[in-house]
C-alpha cells in the first residue's frame, strides 16, 4: 500500500477512538484537558475516558529547584504555594472529569521534594497523597497507581484508599501503612498488587492487607526489603535470619524482583501457578514456598539468579542454598533458570547431595520444560556436573533447551577468534557427525557407543556420560542448544553429540550457535533415532 | 507418552514462525519473538502459522522496526503464564538496571522517526497487539502535545476544528482551570 510513489499521509484523526484514548490516557490532567478543546471528537473521547493523570509536575511554579538563592524559608513558601496550587487544579480536574464519566483510572506522579508531601505543609494533618485520595470523586477509582521520587517515600495509607473498587493497585516508593488494620475483605475487588521500591516492606503490614483482599491473585513486589516488623533492622552475618509467613490464599502469580531478605519466608500460596525470582543466590533460601500442601498447582518457576559473592562472607553455602531453592518448584511443569554466574558455582560434591533431602533423585517430578541459561568454564567439568544433576533430577523432561555461554572467566582464557580454518573443520565435524548418526540408530544398544564416546566427545562432559538418565530414555523429545561456536569440539558441540547418541525418544535437535548459522545445516528432524 | 505430546511437538517444530508483509516480503523470527504480538500468539495458539502469517496491514518497513522492537524485548517477556498485568514484564527488568538503561536507549532511538513512521508504528502495534509498543508510541505523542495550546496542536497534528466558537468558549469556561 505504502509502497505507491505518494503515500497517503496518515492523520491522527483517522486513528479508531482507541487508539486516542489511548495517547489520551498519557497526558497530564492538564493536557488532557487542553485537548478536550481541539474538536468534538477529542471532547467526547476526554468526556467517557475516566482517566485522570496528575502530575505533579505540571503544576506549580517549580522555580525553586534552579533558584538556588533561595533560603529555606523562601524555598517553604514556595513550595506550599506550588503544593496548594497542586491541590486546587487537581480537585478541579477530579471534578471536571468526574462530571463527564466516572474516573476509574488514576495516576498520580509527585516528583517533588519532600517537604510538601509532609503532613503539617497542608493546614489539615494530610499528606499530599491523602489530600487527593480524599475527594470523593476518587472513589470509583478501579486502578491506581501512585508514584513519588524521593529517598524518603510517602506513607500510602490503606485506610484512605478508594477500597471498595480498587482493582489494581501499583505503588512506587511509597511505604505501605495499614494505618488501621482493614477489617474483613475492605478490598473486595484487589486482583493486583504491585509494590515497588518499599524501603522496607514487613510481613506484619503486608499480611492484613493480604487478608483484606480475597481475590488477590497477583503480587509483585520489587526492589523491596522484606522484613518481619516495622522496626526490625539487617540480621547480622552468621545469625538464622528470623522466619515469617505469609499467607496468600488466592495469589497465583507472584514475583519478586530485586528484593532484599532481612528474614526468611515462607509463602503459603496454595493457588500460585506461576512464580518469578530475580536475586542472588547466597539468600534465595530465605524465601521457600509451603512444603505442607501437598497438591501445589505451581506451573511455570522463572528463576534467575545472580551471584553476589562479594557482598556476602558465608561463601560455603551457596550450593546448598540453589538447591534448596529450587527445590520449592518440585511440581512446576515449566521450570526456567537463568543463572548469571557459572554452574560450576552451585555444584553439589557428591557427599553434598543429603542437601536435597537425602534419598531422592528426583528433583521435578513433572517437569516438562526446562530452560537453562548460564555460564559454563571451559574444560571444569564442575559446571557439566550440575547439568547432569538437573538432568537426572527431570525425569519426564521433553523439552529441553540450553544456551551456555562462557563467563567472563572463561572469555578471559579463550580468547581466540574465529579462523577459515576453525570453520572448515567445523563443518567437517558437523558433516562427520551427520554421517555417523545412522550407523549408530542401528547399533541400537548404548553400551556399544563407548568406543565412540572416546573420539568424539571431549572430556568436557564425563559428568554426562558416565551416568544414565531417565528423561533420555524416554521423554526427552526436544533439545535445543545455543552457545557460541568458538572451536570445532567446544562444549555446545559435545552436548550435542551427546544428546543425539543418547536420545532414545529424541526428535528434534534445534541448534543455534550465535555465528554459524548451524542450525541451518542441523535442524532435522531425528525420528529415525527412536529404536 | 507420545500421543500425548503430539501437539506439543507441533509447536516446538514450529519454534521459527515467518511473517509476511503486506508488499510481500518474508521475515523469520523466532517463537518468542513473535509472541511478544497477542494476535500472533493466538495464530500460533491455534495452528494456524503454517506457510507464515500474512500482515496485510503491515508494510515491510514498518514490520522490520517491529520486528527490531520485538526482538529486544523479547527476552524481557519470557512467557509468564496467566499474567494479566501490562507491566509486570517490563517492570520485573527493572531492577536489571545495566539492562534497563539499555533498554531505554534503545527505545528513545528507536523512536527517533518521522510522524509517518510513528503513526504507522502505532496502527501496526494495535493491529499486532503489542502492548509495549503501543504504549511506547502513543506515549510520544503525548509527549509531543505537552504544554501546547489547543491552537498548536491543532496545527500539529492537522485536527479541523468543527466546534462553534460559542461551544469552544463553554468548554474553555468549565475547563479554565487547565488555561490558567
Amino acid at each position: 500500500m505504502a509502497a505507491a510513489a505518494a503515500p497517503l499521509r496518515c492523520h491522527l484523526s483517522d486513528f479508531p477512538d482507541e487508539l486516542l484514548l489511548c495517547i489520551l490516557s498519557f497526558l497530564p490532567a492538564r493536557d488532557a484537558t487542553a485537548a478536550a478543546v481541539l474538536s468534538r471528537r477529542w471532547r467526547s473521547l476526554w468526556l467517557s475516558s475516566g482517566v485522570v493523570y496528575l502530575d505533579s509536575r505540571s503544576f506549580g511554579r517549580s522555580s525553586w529547584q534552579t533558584e538556588r538563592n533561595f533560603s529555606f524559608y523562601e524555598r517553604r513558601t514556595t513550595q506550599c504555594e506550588d503544593c496548594k496550587g497542586f491541590l486546587r487544579a487537581a480537585a478541579k480536574a477530579l471534578a471536571a472529569a468526574a462530571a463527564a464519566a466516572p474516573i476509574t483510572r488514576l495516576t498520580f506522579v509527585a516528583k517533588i521534594d519532600s517537604l510538601i508531601c509532609r503532613p503539617d505543609v497542608l493546614s489539615d494533618d494530610r499528606d499530599l497523597l491523602a489530600a487527593v485520595l480524599s475527594n470523593p470523586a476518587v472513589r470509583r477509582v478501579e486502578e491506581l497507581h501512585v508514584e513519588v521520587e524521593h529517598w524518603s517515600g510517602l506513607p500510602l495509607r490503606f485506610a484512605s484508599l478508594p477500597s471498595e473498587s480498587l482493582r489494581v493497585l501499583r505503588a512506587v516508593n511509597c511505604s505501605p501503612v495499614a494505618a488501621a488494620p482493614p477489617g474483613a475483605a475492605s478490598f473486595p475487588r484487589l486482583a493486583e498488587l504491585h509494590l515497588h521500591k518499599y524501603r522496607g516492606v514487613s510481613i506484619a503490614e503486608l499480611q492484613p492487607i493480604v487478608d483484606a483482599a480475597p481475590q488477590l491473585a497477583t503480587m509483585h513486589l520489587e526492589s523491596c526489603i522484606i522484613k518481619g516488623e516495622e522496626k526490625v533492622s539487617h540480621t547480622l552475618p552468621g545469625t538464622m535470619a528470623k522466619s515469617y509467613r505469609l499467607v496468600c490464599p488466592a495469589v497465583t502469580a507472584l514475583v519478586f524482583a530485586g528484593c532484599t531478605f532481612v528474614i526468611s519466608l515462607e509463602l503459603d500460596a496454595p493457588r500460585l501457578r506461576s512464580f518469578r525470582y530475580f536475586g542472588t543466590v547466597q539468600h534465595c533460601d530465605r524465601l521457600s514456598l509451603n512444603p505442607i500442601r501437598p497438591l501445589s498447582v505451581i506451573q511455570v518457576a522463572d528463576l534467575h539468579l545472580r551471584d553476589e559473592s562479594h557482598a556476602f562472607l558465608d561463601q560455603g553455602c551457596v550450593p546448598s542454598s540453589f538447591w534448596h531453592f529450587i527445590r520449592n518448584f518440585r511440581s512446576a511443569k515449566v521450570l526456567k533458570l537463568k543463572l548469571d554466574f557459572s554452574m560450576a558455582r552451585v555444584a553439589l560434591k557428591t557427599s553434598q547431595d543429603e542437601v536435597l533431602d537425602g534419598h531422592t533423585t528426583t528433583l521435578f517430578r513433572n517437569l516438562e520444560q526446562l530452560d537453562l541459561d548460564a555460564h559454563y568454564l571451559p574444560g571444569s567439568t564442575a559446571s557439566m556436573v550440575t547439568l547432569a544433576r538437573l538432568l537426572r533430577g527431570c525425569p519426564v523432561v521433553r523439552d529441553l533447551r540450553l544456551k551456555l555461554s562462557k563467563g567472563l572467566l572463561g572469555r578471559m582464557n579463550e580468547r581466540s577468534s574465529l579462523d577459515q580454518e576453525a570453520r572448515a573443520d567445523f563443518h567437517k565435524s558437523v558433516d562427520r557427525f551427520r554421517h555417523k548418526r545412522s550407523p549408530m540408530c542401528s547399533l541400537g544398544g548404548q553400551d556399544d557407543h563407548d568406543n565412540y564416546y572416546e573420539g568424539a566427545f571431549g572430556h568436557d562432559i564425563h559428568a554426562l556420560t558416565e551416568q544414565s538418565f531417565c528423561c533420555l530414555e524416554s521423554s526427552l523429545r526436544r533439545v535445543s542448544l545455543h552457545f557460541c561456536m568458538d572451536r570445532p569440539n567446544c562444549l555446545g558441540v559435545q552436548l550435542a553429540k551427546f544428546f543425539a547418541a543418547n536420545g532414545r525418544v529424541l526428535e528434534e535437535i534445534h541448534i543455534d550457535d550465535g555465528s554459524h548459522k548451524l542450525c541451518e545445516h542441523m535442524k532435522a528432524s531425528i525420528s529415525g533415532m527412536d529404536c | 507418552m507420545a500421543s500425548a505430546g503430539s501437539g506439543d511437538e507441533k509447536a516446538a517444530a514450529a519454534a521459527m514462525i515467518t511473517l509476511i508483509s503486506s508488499d510481500n516480503e518474508k521475515f523469520e523470527v523466532t517463537e518468542a519473538t513473535a509472541t511478544l504480538s497477542q494476535t500472533i500468539r493466538h495464530m500460533i495458539e491455534d495452528g494456524c502459522t503454517d506457510g507464515g502469517v500474512p500482515l496485510p496491514n503491515v508494510t515491510s518497513k514498518i514490520l522490520a522496526r517491529v520486528i527490531e522492537y520485538c526482538k529486544k524485548h523479547a527476552t524481557a517477556a519470557a512467557g509468564e503464564e496467566g499474567s494479566s498485568s501490562s507491566f509486570s514484564d517490563a517492570a520485573f527488568l527493572e531492577v536489571d538496571r545495566a539492562f534497563l538503561e539499555e533498554l531505554e536507549e534503545f527505545d528513545d532511538a528507536f523512536l527517533e522517526v518521522d510522524r509517518a513512521t510513528l503513526f504507522d508504528l502505532i496502527l501496526a502495534a494495535n493491529y499486532l497487539d503489542i502492548k509495549g509498543l503501543l504504549n511506547l508510541t502513543c506515549q510520544k505523542v503525548a509527549d509531543s502535545v505537552k504544554g501546547k495550546t489547543p491552537e498548536q496542536i491543532r496545527e500539529m497534528y492537522n485536527i479541523v476544528n468543527d466546534l462553534t466558537p460559542e461551544e469552544e468558549a463553554e468548554i474553555r469556561r468549565e475547563t479554565q482551570w487547565a488555561f490558567e
